[in-house]
């Protein structure tokens, strides 16, 4: 594998020769984390990823001056990675979009236009395609990134003003296995615990995710109570890669992709044989589950593990490790005083994601890891606001806000009567999920979309396919954006928007905590929130479609100053409306109390005095959950009042291993998988243009094991062409011993057509949650060429 | 701990910049005390700090991977700043992103390093 020192400096050569466009990158910018002079701090949350760091934006004379970590929030207790302290830097960018944009024809170029005009048109165009085919022919897809006002208005209109439920967003990429395994083994969805529960924990079981990289402060908790208990706190990371994460664990196990299931199933396997359950919890609290409608046994479940055996699922897992190795794990796990899970991608992009999610509550409901102080199963969210604005605010296809099933008719009516609308008007039947949307858009069927805050064509699997239909000239696209993004690229009109800071709303993170950030400066330009432009593109609609249902919708928010005031409404009418009583109750969430917290309020939280204390740290445990009380059905200690288990008990199923869609074969040999890096958000619309994260990882490399690229005669920096059935990419490679051998691994935020990992990936989802099978397909892989100079790419 | 193989992670990219740095004796005009990084091409600036950094100065590259910074993969430019903005020795503005609290109990007459050793982070004794 080693090359010469000759050889390297005949590739500094070339790259020293290489030609160089330079990008627009404003770098005089300099944090002024302490400063005081002038300046004034806003406080509010980080715009990236979904730890929820509560961070401060300094400002002087209207400008951004610099940003630091909040100390007394009990997120992140004042430390920010690199994307948290640098994200201010997006807000004077240059390449800011500050003018409504405009093409009639997709081909054609841009044009800026008035705020009037380009409602009118976003108005005309989704009205038009109302008319000829309903609300079958509209859509909406947005993000975990949108601020929950922004979440809820935006489906309030579609669904009682458009009478559609084409109402979906990217946390269907992400978050919906993980909502799926938490309503059908614990009744009720996102975490019973908090992030709190990380300095109480003995045991951190990591699987599918590289919490390193793509949660770094929450990392930086689990590595201090690891680095300052060596001996008595165990870390066990289960990964087909060796990641940045693995640097903490005492146990590594590495397993050929797509064998966790069964990997998962011998840890149960052990804790059954070695009798390390929790007999009395078990008897009081769960029910076994072979179906929703179908009860087995305890007896029923220790057969059905039976055959997944350490040494079975050793081999079955491509005998990267020993089965006394998970004979260990399956002890550490359940004799640990707490036990704290934690999982990302790894598990949700699978074809079985909800099964893989069922399978760690598995573990956690047989040996009582839960309820406890330092113990949970916790996934983490990938995005600041898919869990409070999407999961909780209405914003998947079959979810309106406040946890309700749309196939619900009951629960149609409550909302219905809430938003002062006729019953009947939100249809019953489900809309569109993500892959079946954007199907839907290449077959001309959904006329008029909108986009915000996010970029499909980059970030949808197998995404050659699907950016076919946004191209097409009788689809018409509107997005909502800062910045331009591949997907403004296929877009007629382009609407700026106002960025974190610039605007006022709630983000909820992973541990049920919802955050305030109120505005602090202005937007540059014209550039507006999208509940100011939702509000005016609804007034316009309601007049093109003559429907005073439209303006119902909008009513309660009339004449409101949008800064402030008109989010403030929004979330009264939702918190106080549409969440009284379910179990994601914010009634005690007000703006009021949520700009006393220094970290927000975490729900269940009914009443401003509870809120005040902080809200519930721990899910269904009376005394410290206060619906566990007034919801309580007996005397013992913990009620699972949970919207999806009548039955009020945690299920344990039966969950068989199941392969991926895709295995490699002779034609292509090789398993892929992708993954976040730290310097990066997502598409890189925002990180990109950040001088100092460019620089940090200024491409998407492919990783290959040293192994397999000494056979393939792969060095470090050489071109490599990574080809599916689906498409192709050609990027560098980085060879070391993180992928196990036979998998390659490639970063997916790189825009650039050669580099742009999305081409290559499956589109193959989850009978159940919809969620693709991002992480797992088959490539071949070989050497196209030596090192080659390249530049960055950021449309 | 489970640790990975760097060397051969990274030996790509290393000399290529460590090359580059040979040859360059000049350094980046202005502040001096702030700017003494020497001269890299626009293509060269895109490479990772430590890439470099651990063949250039492997005893600091090194303590750095294997203080808490490193673990948590806080980077050199977090603290350093990048090329344009690059400040040789950090001041307690830069500390102060993460650490507000802590800057607001050590004492005020003194920089962070003077007390902590840089790149390690371990209180001087």
């Amino acid at each position: 594998m080693a090359q010469t020192r000759r050889d390297f400096i005949k590739k500094a050569a070339a790259l020293s020769a290489a030609s160089y466009a330079s990008m627009s990158l404003p770098i005089a910018d300099v944090n002024v984390a302490r400063a005081d002079e002038g300046i004034i701090w806003h406080r509010g949350s980080c715009r990236l990823c979904g730890v929820g760091c509560r961070v401060e934006l300094g400002v002087k004379d209207g400008n951004p001056m610099g940003l630091r970590g909040v100390a007394d929030a009990r997120t992140n207790f004042g430390y920010v990675c690199m994307k948290g302290m640098h994200f201010w830097k997006c807000m004077r960018h240059p390449d800011r979009l500050v003018k409504p944009l405009y093409r009639e024809k997709k081909t054609d170029a841009f044009e800026e236009i008035s705020w009037d005009k380009a409602l009118d048109i976003a108005a005309t165009k989704f009205a038009d395609a109302h008319k000829a085919g309903g609300g079958a022919a509209v859509g909406y897809y947005g993000s975990g990134q949108a601020l929950t006002e922004e979440t809820y208005l935006f489906q309030k209109i579609m669904r009682g003003g458009l009478q559609s439920n084409n109402v979906e967003g990217n946390p269907r990429l992400c978050m919906a296995s993980a909502v799926g395994g938490y309503l059908t083994s614990f009744g009720a969805d996102e975490p019973i615990g908090s992030y709190s529960d990380l300095e109480k924990a003995h045991c951190f079981f990591i699987v599918g995710s590289n919490t390193a990289e793509a949660h770094p402060v929450l990392f930086r908790r689990i590595m201090r109570r690891k680095l300052d208990n060596p001996d008595t706190v165990k870390v066990i990371n289960v990964d087909p890669r060796i990641s940045q994460t693995s640097r903490i664990a005492d146990m590594h196990l590495q397993f050929k992709p797509g064998t966790d299931l069964a990997l998962l199933n011998a840890m149960a396997h052990v804790i059954v044989e070695e009798k390390l359950y929790d007999e009395e919890f078990i008897n009081t609290y769960t029910t076994f589950r072979k179906g929703k409608k179908e009860k087995t046994s305890f007896d029923d479940f220790k057969a059905h593990l039976a055959k997944y055996t350490p040494e079975e699922a050793a081999k079955e897992c491509g005998d990267a490790f020993k089965a006394e190795d998970i004979r260990t794990v399956a002890r550490w796990f359940a004799k640990s005083k707490g036990t704290v899970s934690l999982w990302t991608m790894g598990l949700n992009q699978r074809k079985r994601g909800v099964w893989a999610n069922n399978l760690m509550h598995n573990l956690h409901i047989l040996t009582g890891q839960l309820m406890k102080d330092g113990a949970d199963s916790l996934s983490l969210t990938g995005q600041p606001n898919a869990c409070g604005g999407v999961r909780e605010g209405g914003g998947l296809c079959h979810i309106l806000p406040g946890h309700r099933l749309v196939v619900k008719e009951k629960l149609r009516r409550q909302v219905e009567a809430a938003w002062g609308i006729p019953e009947g008007r939100i249809p019953a039947k489900p809309g569109l999920h993500t892959m079946a949307m954007f199907s839907a858009v290449n077959e001309g069927k959904v006329k008029a979309l909108w986009v915000n805050c996010t970029s499909p064509v980059q970030s949808l699997p197998n995404c050659n396919l699907y950016n076919k239909g946004m191209d097409r000239e009788d689809v018409f696209i509107v997005c909502t954006e800062i910045f331009h993004t591949l997907t403004t690229q296929k877009a007629n009109l382009v609407l700026p928007t106002s960025f974190h800071f610039e605007k006022t709303g709630v983000y909820g993170c992973t541990e049920r905590r919802s955050q305030l950030t109120r505005k602090a400066i202005d937007s540059p330009g014209d550039a507006k929130p999208e509940v100011w432009i939702v509000r005016e593109w609804a007034k316009k609609l309601a007049e093109k479609l003559d429907d005073p249902v439209i303006s119902q919708c909008i009513k309660p928010f009339e004449g409101l100053e949008e800064g402030y005031d008109l989010p403030k409404a929004i979330w009264d009418e939702y918190s106080q409306k549409l969440t009284a009583h379910r179990d994601n109750d914010l009634r005690g969430a007000t703006y009021d109390v949520l700009e006393q917290m220094a970290d927000g309020v975490q729900w269940p939280a009914p009443t401003e005095e509870f809120a005040l204390t902080g809200g519930t740290v721990k899910k269904f445990v009376k005394g410290r959950d206060p619906m566990a009380t007034t919801e309580s059905k007996n005397d013992l200690p913990y009620q699972f009042y949970g919207p999806a288990h009548s039955d009020r008990t945690l299920w344990i199923w039966h969950r068989d291993q199941a392969d991926p869609e895709e295995i490699p074969d002779a034609e292509y040999p090789f398993y892929l998988s992708t993954g976040r890096i730290i310097d990066h958000w997502h598409t890189m619309s925002m990180t990109g243009r950040v001088p100092e994260l460019l620089r940090a990882n200024p491409y998407a490399y492919v990783e290959l094991n040293p192994k397999d690229a000494k056979r393939l005669g792969i060095q470090p920096g050489d071109m490599v062409e990574i080809k599916s059935r689906r498409g192709v990419n050609l990027l560098p490679a980085k060879v070391y011993e993180g992928p196990i051998e036979g998998m390659v691994f490639a970063y997916w935020h790189d825009q650039h057509p050669d580099r742009m990992i999305n081409k290559v990936t499956k589109d193959a989802y989850d009978p159940g949650s919809k969620e693709p099978e991002f992480k797992i397909c088959a490539v071949q892989v070989k050497k196209a060429s030596g090192p080659k100079p390249l530049k960055p790419y950021i449309v | 701990m489970v640790e990975k193989n760097r060397g051969v992670f990274y030996t790509g990219f290393c000399l290529v910049v460590a090359a580059a740095m040979c040859l360059s004796v000049s350094v980046v005009v202005g502040d001096t005390e702030k700017s003494m990084h020497p001269e890299l091409s626009e293509q060269e600036m895109l490479i990772a700090c430590a890439d470099c950094h651990r063949e250039a100065t492997p005893e600091v590259e090194k303590e750095w991977y294997e203080s808490v910074h490193g673990i948590a993969m806080v980077k050199c430019y977090q603290c350093h700043g990048t090329f344009e903005t690059f400040a040789l020795t950090p001041t307690k503005e830069n500390c102060a992103i993460c650490h507000t609290n802590m800057l607001d109990k050590c004492p005020q007459d003194k920089n962070c390093w003077e007390c902590h050793v840089p790149h390690s982070f371990k209180a001087k004794k």
